[in-house]
């Protein structure tokens, strides 16, 4: 036993020492790794000038900045003062809770006894400067499980809450709001397929000739592309400069470990000693086991701590874990070629030794006439002295995850028949490599088909595996307390047909009864993808769900007709007043009785307005009827992200959340409203075409002047992101306002509407061309609240007064409906209304 | 077939150790994600206040680690009624009974403390109960009252 042998075998086992002591928590921020989980501040105002916040490390903190002159306060979890940021240095509150939970991301301490924010706050100092990060428990998902809806459809968007955070500034009370949403990461099965590459390509290196400068340059690779990757996470680290080179090292020293044996095993192989395969092989254990291992989900998770573009970080995750695995598959191979040139060399002494492992690395480092005179020791002995049961298996790996295997797989099998058959190591070399990217593809197709059942049915010959049934199977609940469509499904459907009806003249009390009662039967059945029977017209037969949502509401007029008195009408439901320019068509608008379907698949959504139709024959005629469309499921690469309207422009950035604070006082009727609405919700309908010849002739930054946002980001026009907060006050290089007096978000901003807010869910419609050629085609305006009056009124109001886009907009029909909570099974929508 | 069935195995082995190896988001897809263990509200996770002689109506609620209260829901006839909210596990918590004219909480409760919270109220109607730490993680419970 060699001097050599006795040190690669102590490293190892300290490697492996370190593997079973160090978990993996290689590459984290603020205790965050790459998550699904997505914190966004979409406003905070006042805006105070100096007063900056922002989310950091993946959602695991807060910055505050603070550069005026005066103190800022930061507000606990009961509302008392927490922390301080001033001209004296930054102090937090000892009797605040919050100190001693925000410590760590998960809050998982003991606050000490006494400890009351309804104390006088006791400030201490905890430094200097203007800027305090800290783990701000409303802003990230606590629970050590994940919520209910992502636990049941993890591959899908899901807004999880919203949050808030006060904030004292100068006397005024500022509020940073936000989203905490779970956004579902990409398939990883290409970076799978990357990182396997990675490997083989080592692999193959392993079998040319003089393999030395290759392995070198593979294991000089590794490093490099690792340190690019730490370098991101460096860089994206909030602290001072020590802080950030200690993230970009790793809490374990792993990273450091990786570069330090890698970098001296690539700088001795490329000087031509292939011992330090040995070293390098090392290094690459390192990473599959710990680093890479660790960063392993950022290939398949939406965001990781990294300042480098998601992709690019992904890209070095899987080629780092695919060299650092080749390199460690390839050494076997390396030994296997010694021991064959060993036993072809009848000079060699018995046993496998350093002297002889010395004698090829000589070799490489020879000039090219010595290596004509040594090259018949390095081909393939047909000596079978080598067998393939010898030594660790040189398989190509399947994942990048797998470490050495010990069974002897297909690989040595192939390397075997090679040297049987005398088949050259260039054919060897692709035959291995062949049968590793079968095992790969094999690998990536399983992990993907493990996604979904539905999926396998639909795999089809060109290999891809896209879940089509998926959206024909799904159903969103018609029973419950409320009424789908409205805030369910969170996904809005693609295709929409709004309708309304007026009962026939004279039409009964009973006859209101039981179409009410034949149309929450009819719902119920084809919101489950179930056909009517006899009465079916067959069109949506074969077809499933396809999330159908019906939502039924009653209009102003339908109070004074069956039985209900006009005085019974609640005050919500007041036809809505006039607008300054307004050219409303009365045959589109308005109607007894609403109803909105939605779908994902636009038969299904038809064939449900029919079905209602043919229901209540008899008792009401269908007075108007629009269709509409918004996103398809999975037409988009970001399935959150905001929608475009026809103009081009992303529409509802600043919708509220259904799980705001006051979402349900805002969105949902309460105790002010009467019994049988109690729960409903108020929609307003709007056909507003767009003149698009007119608003597609406007430069684009004119465009940009008229909404106030970016066109491509949706950024306001004072910059940032599409969810950076609006601030109005914000001015150009120009001294301009950059948002400009009359822009549309402007005046819709909830600041200037009395914080009117109403959930918008549009969608858009094209009905071909109008007489003077011109595109009949705009938005099918739906707004949701609790009470126009303080929703839809005051907004349009101002709108109506001053806002630019409206020299590009005609509305040109519209409807109010008081949509009623919805129907628990055994009973029908709307029947508080007509059997009080 | 030994590729394959090396694959198979490659994959079998990430998705059951989705979980132990990438944390509760699990590995791909989903696979292996820490799920809830209840499902987050059901009709048995609702209990009545039970008045006592004094006519205040009292319940006890739990605080778990996993941020859910148990029950997460409890019933009461318009008065006077009185939660007590036990931490059951390790994780600090501070629950406010909301809307009941003003906000009154039981402070900071570490694990093992047990807190009191008495409201008076006469309009039917649902009063969330949310932990102040975790509310934006779902650990919100409601006073039914009526």
């Amino acid at each position: 036993m060699s001097v050599l042998r006795v040190g690669v075998a102590v490293l190892l086992g300290a490697v492996f020492a370190l593997l079973g002591a160090a978990p993996a928590a290689a590459h984290t921020v603020g205790g965050v790794g790459a998550t699904n989980f997505r914190t966004t501040l979409s406003a905070l105002g006042p805006a105070v000038s100096g007063v900056t916040l922002k989310v950091i490390e993946n959602g695991s903190r807060l910055e505050m900045t603070n550069t005026t002159g005066a103190d800022v306060t930061v507000r606990g979890y009961a509302d008392e003062p927490y922390a301080k940021i001033g001209p004296d240095g930054i102090f937090v509150n000892d009797n605040s809770p919050a100190t001693y939970l925000n410590a760590n991301r998960f809050g998982s301490v003991k606050v000490p006894a006494g400890v009351n924010p309804e104390n006088p706050a006791k400030w201490r100092k905890v430094g200097d400067g203007s800027v305090f990060r800290w783990h701000d428990h409303r802003i990230h998902w606590m629970a050590k499980t994940m919520p209910a809806a992502v636990a049941a459809a993890p591959t899908e968007h899901h807004q999880i809450s919203t949050w808030t955070v006060v904030i004292d500034a100068g006397g005024r009370e500022l509020s940073a709001s936000g989203t905490l949403e779970w956004v579902p990461g990409p398939d990883p099965g290409w970076w799978f397929l990357a990182a396997g590459g990675a490997v083989l390509l080592v692999l193959g290196a392993a079998l040319l000739p003089r393999p030395a400068r290759w392995l070198g340059t593979a294991a000089a690779a590794m490093v490099v592309i690792d340190l690019v990757h730490s370098v991101g996470i460096g860089l994206i680290t909030a602290g001072t400069v020590p802080e950030r080179i200690g993230a970009v090292i790793g809490s374990d020293f792993t990273q450091l470990l990786i570069w330090l044996i890698g970098g001296l095993g690539a700088a001795l192989l490329l000087r031509g000693h292939l011992r330090a395969a040995w070293l390098t092989a090392v290094s690459g254990l390192l990473i599959g086991s710990i680093s890479g291992l660790s960063d392993l989900p950022a290939l398949w998770r939406s965001s990781a701590p990294s300042a480098l573009p998601a992709d690019l970080n992904r890209a070095t995750v899987a080629v780092a874990l695919g060299l650092g695995v080749g390199l460690l598959l390839a050494l076997p191979l390396v030994l296997r070629r010694y021991a064959t040139a060993r036993a072809g060399n009848s000079v060699a002494p018995t046993g496998v030794g350093v002297a002889e492992v010395d004698q090829p690395v000589t070799t490489e480092e020879t000039d090219a006439a010595v290596t004509v005179a040594s090259a018949p020791t390095e081909e393939p002995s047909p000596e079978p002295a080598t067998g393939p049961a010898e030594g660790p298996s040189p398989e190509p790996a399947t994942g990048p995850a797998e470490g050495p295997s010990p069974e002897p797989a297909a690989a040595p099998v192939v390397a075997g028949a090679a040297v049987a058959g005398g088949i050259s190591r260039r054919s060897a070399v692709g035959l291995v490599a062949a049968a590793g990217v079968g095992g790969l593809v094999g690998a990536a197709a399983t992990i993907s088909l493990r996604d979904g059942s539905s999926a396998a049915p639909n795999t089809n010959t060109t290999g891809t595996a896209v879940p089509l049934s998926d959206l024909g199977t799904r159903i969103v609940p018609f029973h419950g307390t409320r009424q789908a469509g409205i805030v369910t499904p969170t996904r809005q459907q693609a295709h929409a047909v709004l309708a309304a009806f007026d009962l026939v003249e004279g039409a009964s009390r009973d006859a209101l009864r039981s179409l009410l009662r034949g149309w929450t039967a009819a719902a119920a059945r084809l919101t489950a993808g179930l056909p009517l029977g006899a009465d079916d017209n067959t069109a949506a037969l074969g077809l499933g769900a396809a999330s159908l949502t019906v939502t039924v509401g009653f209009g102003p007029s339908l109070f004074g007709k069956a039985g209900l008195a006009g005085t019974d009408r609640p005050a919500g439901l007041a036809p809505l007043p006039a607008f300054p320019g307004d050219e409303l068509d009365p045959a589109r608008s308005d109607g007894d009785l609403g109803v909105i379907i939605a779908a994902d698949d636009p038969t299904v959504a038809y064939h449900a307005v029919r079905a209602l139709q043919g229901i209540a024959k008899g008792t009401a005629t269908l007075r108007w009827q629009a269709t509409g469309f918004a996103r398809a499921r999975g037409a988009a690469g970001d399935e959150g992200a905001t929608l475009r309207n026809l103009m081009g422009q992303v529409d509802g950035t600043n919708n509220p959340k259904s799980t705001d604070p006051d979402f349900e006082r805002r969105i949902f009727v309460g105790e002010d409203g009467p019994d049988w609405l109690r729960g409903g919700s108020y929609v307003v309908i709007r056909r507003i075409r767009m003149l698009l010849d007119d608003w597609d002739a406007l430069a684009v930054p004119a465009q940009e002047k008229v909404i106030g946002r970016r066109k491509d980001t949706g950024a306001p026009l004072h910059g940032g992101t599409e969810v950076t907060p609006v601030d109005l006050s914000a001015r150009g290089t120009d001294g301009k306002l950059a948002v400009a007096p009359d822009a549309h978000i402007r005046l819709a901003a909830a600041a200037n509407n009395a914080g009117a807010a109403m959930l918008r869910r549009g969608f858009s419609y094209a009905d071909g061309l109008r007489p003077d050629r011109a595109p009949d085609a705009g938005l099918l305006f739906l707004a949701w609240q609790a009470d126009p009056g303080r929703g839809f009124v005051p907004v349009q109001q101002r709108l109506a007064n001053g806002d630019a886009l409206s020299r590009f907009i005609r509305h040109e029909a519209s409807a109010l409906f008081a949509v009623p909570p919805g129907a628990v099974e055994g009973r029908y929508l709307g029947q508080e209304l007509v059997e009080p | 077939m030994r590729l394959r069935l090396v694959a198979i195995g490659a994959a079998a082995v990430l998705s059951l150790s989705g979980c132990a190896i990438f944390g509760p988001e699990g590995g791909p897809g989903g696979a292996g994600m820490k799920k809830p263990a209840l499902a987050p509200t059901t009709a048995e996770d609702a209990v009545d206040a039970v008045r006592g002689a004094d006519g205040v109506q009292r319940a006890t609620v739990t605080l778990t680690d996993g941020l859910r209260f148990t029950p997460s829901t409890v019933r009461a006839q318009p008065g006077t009624v009185e939660l007590t909210f036990v931490n059951g596990g390790a994780t600090p918590h501070d629950v406010a009974v909301s809307d009941a004219g003003g906000t009154p909480d039981t402070g900071n409760l570490n694990g093992g403390a047990r807190g009191t919270v008495r409201v008076t109220v006469t309009a039917p109607g649902r009063y969330p109960y949310p932990c102040l730490y975790h509310a934006s993680s779902g650990m919100v419970g409601t006073l039914v009252i009526g």
